[in-house]
């Protein structure tokens, strides 16, 4: 396609409704990651309008063409961690291991309460929170995340696996040997524990 | 290489039940005022570009 510039030789901004098509189409998942991350239904909504003005206002620096749900998912996430900080909330828990936050009592039979989980997952320290959202529910890869959070590959990959032994924990999931860590994550985590 | 979020396990509970809660959220519809938003916001930027033709 030949790119369309204009008579004083000025390139046009990108077409507006490809860009308000393709919000529009995130704007589900968008919200997903904004409630899922807060769990406050007017904040969240408050998180993804914010993020719909702001990606408006910046269409121009979207690079069409490249991950648009990557850098929606960015705005957001940085001004709910800009908000937490202002807020002078903690954004991570640096000795979260063995901090027991056992408010959770799961059913016995196996079969997990979705509120129970919910539940769980708000005891997570934001930064492991979003991690495990944005691997596990999202659809992102470890690169993606890790650029969405602004963080390395390896930093994403132990806060998930963090997040997941918490939960497991909370949850009363003990049969390690089907849900423990894997393998590939146990060394991460271990290291995860040595670097401190 | 590309790593895959295998490893979350997609045999493990939390991972189901995280993609469920999302995927229920996900599902439900969007808001209106979200759809306004854009709207205004649309029609504010068409307006401001005809403005912009008309004073060239």
């Amino acid at each position: 396609m030949t790119p369309v510039i204009s008579e004083t030789g000025k390139v046009p901004s990108p077409p507006t409704n490809d860009f308000k098509r393709e919000l529009l189409a995130l704007l589900p998942s968008l919200r997903a990651f904004a409630i899922s991350l807060c769990r406050n239904g007017t904040r969240a909504d408050d998180l993804v309008q914010g993020t719909i003005l702001k990606a408006w206002g910046n269409q121009t620096s979207f690079q069409p063409g490249t991950n648009m749900k990557a850098w929606l998912f960015t705005i957001l996430r940085n001004e709910y961690f800009s908000q937490m900080r202002k807020a002078g909330r903690e954004v991570s828990d640096p000795d979260d291991f063995f901090t027991n936050n056992l408010a959770v009592h799961p059913a016995q039979d196996g079969v997990m309460d979705l509120n129970d989980f919910k539940k769980a997952l708000d005891t997570l320290p934001a930064d492991q929170k979003e991690a495990i959202i944005l691997i596990g529910a999202s659809g992102f890869s470890y690169e993606e995340a890790a650029e969405i959070a602004g963080t390395a590959v390896g930093t994403m990959k132990s806060r998930v696996s963090r997040a997941r032994l918490r939960m497991q924990e909370i949850l009363n999931i003990k049969d390690v040997g089907e849900f423990g860590p894997d393998a590939a994550s146990a060394p991460t985590v271990i290291r995860a524990f040595v670097e401190r | 290489m590309k790593t895959t979020n295998k490893d979350l396990g997609v045999t493990s509970q939390i991972g189901e039940q995280l993609k469920a809660l999302y995927r229920s959220i996900e599902e439900e519809p969007i808001p209106d005022h979200f759809l306004d938003l854009l709207e205004k916001l649309d029609e504010a930027e068409t307006r401001a570009s005809s403005t912009m033709k008309e004073c060239e």
